[in-house]
C-alpha cells in the first residue's frame, strides 16, 4: 500500500509539475460568507471525546469541547473551565471554575459534571483509554470556597494540568450517553467555542461558532473540516478554492504553492521527535553479524564507543536538508533547547567520519561489521528515505548496512518486543516536558510499576532511574525541571538513544488567512485567522 | 431449481467460515491490535487492561468460538477502532460506495456495450478503429493518474467540477443519498467516471470479441436468409449471445467496484466502505475487517447468483440444476 502510496505522491509531482506552466483560470472565490473549510489528513473515529485518545478525535473535540486546563500552542498549561489552581499540599489541588459558563443546551456548568467527565474518561471501555491520564486521581470533591474543586491524587503528580487537559468535560446529564449519542449530535453538548451542526464519519464535520462561548470568539461563523486523507487531493482542493487551509502538506509540493500567487505556506515545529534505538537487552543482537553473517559473539551496543561512533557517523544536517528538504529541525534531545526540562549544555552531535572510524577500531571493530537496520514505511515524515539515509552513512564508517522496512502495524509489535538491533522511533511531547519521554523510552522497563513503557531497546540505568524517581514527585517546576534536565544529560550522554530531528509542521492556505502552529499537530480553527 | 438454491447456500456458509479462520489466523500472526492501539505514553498496566478488556489474552480458538457464537446470535462484534457494532459502521458507509459503483457499472453498459457491438459490426469502419485505440488506454493508465489529472483538468484549472468529497446528500429509505440532488450529482460525475473507464474499455472489447464470433454463425447466416432486417437480427440472435459472457464479467466487475474501489475513493476523497478495510487493516481492527469481508462474500454470492439467473433467461438451454 505504501508503495502506491509513494508512486502516486510521485506522480501527481509530476503532473503539478507539468501544469504549473499553464495560466490558473478556474479558482472559485477563497471564501463564501464567513465559513472557514479546512482540508484535513486524517479522520476522526468519533466525536465521543473520551471513547479514543489520539490525534484526530482530541483536535475535532477540543473545538465542541473545553477541558478545565487548556493546552496552548507550546503545550504550555493555561485556564480553561478553570479560571485559577493552587496546590493544597503535595496530594491535593484547589480548582476555581470558570464563572457564569453554560452548556450549549442553556444548563450551567459547575462541579458535576468536571466529577463525570473525569470518571467517564477512566471507565469508559476502549482500547486507546484516557484512562492513562486519570488513573492517578483519586477523587474530585467540592472545595471550601463557592464554585472551587479539589482534585485529590494517590501520589504527588506535577503533571496533573497537562493531564487534565486531555479530559474534555461534558455535561454530566450525558454520563451514561453511549458514543452514538455523541456522533449522533444528542450528547455532543459542550462549552467550547463551537457548535455541532452536523457529524458524517469518514466525511465532514459542520460547526458553528457558540456565541456565548466565555473565551476569545472564533473569526468565523461556520467551519467546515472536510476529510481528504490523500494530501494530492487535498492540494488539488486548495488550488481549486474549495478549502481555504489545508494541513500535512508534503514538502515535495511546496514549490507548487509557493508558485501560485493566491497560496502561501505556514510552516512551524512540532514536538514530534525522530531518533534511532539500540538493542540493549540482548548479550548477542540478530541483525550485527560478522562477514560471514553470523551474529556477533557479543552485543556490539552494550559498547558505548560503539554507540558514539554510530552518533558521529549520521549526519543530521544533511538528513534534514536533502530528505526532509528542510521541513525539520536537527534534534539534540527530547524537546528544543530552553524548553522545560532541558539542558544547555546538550549540542546536536556533529557529523565526524575520521572519529567514528576510529572509535569503532577502538572498540575492535576496525573492519566494521555487518548489520540490519529495521523502519516503519508508512508512519512518519519520509520514514523509509530516512532509513535508507542513514544505512548510506553507516555504510561509509564502515558498518556494511542493509535497511529493512515494514508496515507499521507489522513493524511495531516486533519493536515492543525488543526484535531489532538498531530501530527506528518516534515520540510526540505533548507534555512539554522531558519526563514524559524520558520516562516512557528511556526508564528501565517494569510492567509492575508502568516505567519504560515503549523502552523498545531495554535500557537500563540505575543513574538514570534513580534520577526520575527523585524527580517525578516534585511540584515544584524550577527543581523538577532542574533534575529533569540532569536525567537529559545522562540519556543523551550515554546515547541510550541517537536524536534526528523534530519533524516540521507545513500547511498551505489562502492568501489572508492565517494559523498559529501548534506542536501537538492538531489543526484548529479557533487557531485560523484572516488577515 | 429449489435444490440449486440449498446447494448454493450451503457452499456458500462454507466459504464464509473458512474466510473467518483465514482472517483469525492471518491478523494473530501480523501481531497484536492492542500495540498499535495503545497510545504511547499509556504504560503496561494499561496495555495489560485494554489487551484483557479486547479479548486477546485468551487462546486463539477460544476467541474465534465466542466470535462464531456472537454471530449466530446476530453480533458480528465490535470495532476496536470505533467502538460500535462493526456491521453498523460497514452499513453507514455502504450507500455511498454503493451508489459510486451502480453509477459507474451503469456508465460501463450503457455506453460499452453499444460501442462494442457497434465495432464488432464494423470492424474495419475508422470509427470503430478510433474508439478500440481509446480502449486500451482506458485499460492502461493507472486509475489514481487519471483520477489526478480529471482532478486538475476539471477542478483545477476549468473548475467546473469540486474536486472531492460526497457534496449534498438527501436522505432515501433511511441512508443518505448524493444522487438526489444537483450538488451530489456534481460531486459523482468524475469518480464515477474514473471508477468507469477501465469497466466500459473492459466491456466494449468483450462485447466487440463476442460480436465477432457470433456474426459468422449459421443461425445469423440463416436469420439474415430469411430476409430479416439487420436490426432485427442484432436484437433477437447477435446481442442475445454477445450478452452471456459479458453479463457475467460485468456481475464479478460490479462486485469487485464495491468491495475495492478504494483507490477512486481515496483520491475523491469519497467516504466509502473502500477505504475503511484500509485503514482496518492498517490498524489490525479484526472484528471490522472479518465483517467487511463476510459482507464482501455475501456480497459476490448474491451476484454470482444473479448472474446465473441472467443466465438462464437469456439462453433457455442453461439449466440452474447443472
Amino acid at each position: 500500500m505504501s508503495d502506491i502510496a509513494f508512486t502516486r505522491r510521485h506522480v501527481l509531482t509530476m503532473t503539478l509539475a507539468g501544469l504549473a506552466s499553464v495560466p490558473f483560470i478556474g479558482a472559485a472565490s477563497a471564501q463564501s460568507g464567513r465559513r472557514l473549510r479546512i482540508g484535513v489528513a486524517a479522520p476522526a473515529t468519533t466525536l465521543d471525546p473520551h471513547l479514543q485518545n489520539n490525534g484526530p478525535n482530541n483536535a475535532l473535540a477540543t473545538h465542541i469541547f473545553d477541558s478545565l486546563v487548556i493546552n496552548n500552542e507550546t503545550s504550555q498549561s493555561k485556564p480553561g473551565l478553570a479560571s485559577s489552581w493552587r496546590t493544597l499540599d503535595d496530594t491535593h489541588w484547589e480548582f476555581t471554575l470558570r464563572d457564569g459558563v453554560k452548556f450549549s443546551d442553556g444548563t450551567a456548568f459547575g462541579f458535576e459534571d468536571v466529577k463525570v467527565s473525569i470518571e467517564r474518561a477512566t471507565n469508559l471501555p476502549s482500547s486507546s483509554s484516557f484512562r492513562a491520564y486519570t488513573r492517578n486521581v483519586k477523587a474530585v470533591t467540592p472545595g471550601g470556597a463557592p464554585n472551587t474543586i479539589v482534585i485529590e491524587t494517590r501520589t504527588p503528580d506535577p503533571l496533573l494540568l497537562n493531564s487534565l487537559s486531555r479530559v474534555r468535560i461534558i455535561s454530566a446529564r450525558f454520563k451514561d450517553a453511549p458514543s452514538g449519542d455523541f456522533d449522533a449530535g444528542r450528547a455532543a453538548i459542550g462549552t467550547g467555542p463551537f457548535l455541532l451542526k452536523e457529524y458524517v464519519p469518514g466525511s465532514h464535520t459542520l460547526l458553528a461558532r457558540n456565541d456565548a462561548h466565555w473565551g476569545a470568539k472564533p473569526a468565523w461563523d461556520e467551519v467546515i473540516l472536510r476529510i481528504a486523507s490523500n494530501s494530492g487531493t487535498r492540494i488539488a482542493g486548495l488550488l481549486a478554492g474549495e478549502f481555504d487551509i489545508v494541513e500535512n502538506v508534503p514538502a515535495e509540493m511546496l514549490d507548487r504553492i509557493k508558485a501560485d500567487s493566491k497560496l502561501h505556506v505556514i510552516t512551524g515545529v512540532s514536538s514530534r521527535v525522530v531518533f534511532m534505538g539500540f538493542d540493549f537487552g540482548r548479550d548477542v543482537t540478530p541483525f550485527a553479524t560478522d562477514a560471514s553473517g553470523k551474529p556477533l559473539a557479543r552485543n556490539p551496543f552494550k559498547d558505548p564507543k560503539v554507540r558514539q561512533a554510530f552518533d558521529y557517523a549520521i549526519n543530521r544536517q544533511a538528513i534534514v536538508d536533502r530528505v526532509m528538504e528542510q521541513q525539520a529541525t536537527v534534534a539534540a534531545q527530547y524537546l528544543p533547547t530552553g524548553a522545560p526540562g532541558t539542558s544547555d549544555k546538550l549540542k546536536p552531535t556533529p557529523f565526524d567520519l575520521a572519529k567514528a572510524k576510529a572509535l569503532l577500531a577502538e572498540a575492535g571493530y576496525p573492519q566494521g561489521f555487518k548489520l540490519t537496520i529495521h523502519g516503519s514505511n508508512d508512519r512518519y515524515i519520509n520514514d523509509s528515505k530516512i532509513m535508507q539515509a542513514i544505512a548510506q552513512m553507516l555504510t561509509r564508517a564502515g558498518i556494511e548496512t542493509k535497511v529493512e522496512l515494514l508496515p507499521w502495524s507489522v513493524y511495531f509489535p516486533k519493536c515492543n518486543n525488543n526484535e531489532f538491533s538498531f530501530f527506528l522511533g518516534s515520540f510526540g511531547v505533548n507534555t512539554g516536558e522531558t519526563s514524559n519521554p524520558i520516562v516512557a523510552i528511556n526508564a528501565t522497563f517494569d510492567a509492575k510499576t508502568g516505567m519504560g513503557p515503549v523502552n523498545f531497546g531495554r535500557y537500563s540505568n540505575p543513574a538514570l532511574d534513580a534520577k526520575l524517581k527523585q524527580a517525578l514527585p516534585l511540584l515544584d517546576d524550577n527543581a523538577r525541571n532542574g533534575l529533569l534536565a540532569q536525567a537529559s544529560e545522562i540519556v543523551f550522554d550515554d546515547r541510550a538513544i541517537l536524536p534526528l530531528h523534530f519533524e516540521g509542521l507545513i500547511l498551505a492556505a489562502q492568501k489572508g488567512i492565517e494559523y498559529a502552529t501548534r506542536a501537538d499537530q492538531y489543526t484548529l480553527a479557533m487557531g485560523v485567522t484572516k488577515a | 431449481m429449489i435444490g440449486w438454491l440449498a446447494r448454493r447456500v450451503v457452499q456458500a456458509i462454507f466459504v464464509m467460515l473458512a474466510m473467518t479462520v483465514i482472517v483469525f489466523i492471518g491478523v494473530n500472526v501480523i501481531g497484536n491490535p492492542a500495540d498499535i492501539l495503545i497510545p504511547p505514553d499509556a504504560d503496561q498496566i494499561e496495555r495489560a487492561r485494554v489487551i484483557a478488556q479486547l479479548g486477546l489474552d485468551k487462546p486463539l480458538w477460544e476467541q474465534y468460538a465466542s466470535f462464531l457464537w456472537g454471530v449466530l446470535h446476530g453480533d458480528f462484534g465490535k470495532s476496536f477502532v470505533f467502538g460500535e457494532p462493526a456491521l453498523k459502521v460497514i452499513l453507514q458507509r455502504m450507500p455511498a460506495t454503493l451508489e459510486l459503483a451502480l453509477v459507474a457499472m451503469v456508465f460501463a453498459v450503457l455506453v460499452g456495450i453499444p460501442l462494442g457491438l457497434y465495432a464488432g459490426l464494423r470492424p474495419n469502419a475508422p470509427g470503430a478503429r478510433a474508439v478500440m485505440a481509446i480502449s486500451i488506454l482506458g485499460f492502461s493508465l493507472p486509475s489514481f493518474w487519471v483520477g489526478l489529472l480529471l482532478i486538475m483538468l476539471f477542478s483545477v484549472q476549468l473548475g467546473w467540477l469540486p474536486t472531492g468529497g460526497r457534496g449534498e446528500t438527501r436522505e432515501f429509505l433511511g441512508m443518505h443519498w448524493s444522487f438526489l440532488t444537483a450538488d451530489g450529482l456534481r460531486h459523482l460525475v468524475l469518480p464515477a467516471l474514473n471508477l468507469a473507464l477501465f469497466k466500459i474499455s473492459l466491456v466494449m472489447r468483450l462485447a466487440r470479441a463476442e460480436t465477432g464470433e457470433v456474426m459468422p454463425q449459421d443461425y445469423v447466416r440463416t436469420a439474415f436468409a430469411k430476409g430479416l432486417s439487420e436490426g432485427a437480427v442484432i436484437r433477437t440472435h447477435v446481442l442475445r449471445n454477445t450478452l452471456i459472457p459479458v453479463a457475467t464479467v460485468v456481475g464479478l466487475e460490479f462486485g469487485s467496484v464495491i468491495a475495492f474501489s478504494v483507490v477512486t475513493e481515496t483520491i475523491f476523497a469519497w467516504p466509502g466502505m473502500g477505504k475503511l478495510i484500509i485503514d482496518s487493516i492498517h490498524l489490525l481492527d479484526r472484528p471490522m475487517i472479518v465483517a467487511y469481508l463476510l459482507v464482501i462474500v455475501v456480497l459476490f454470492i448474491v451476484i454470482n447468483l444473479v448472474v446465473d439467473l441472467i443466465y438462464a433467461s437469456l439462453d433457455p438451454r442453461i439449466r440452474l440444476e447443472n
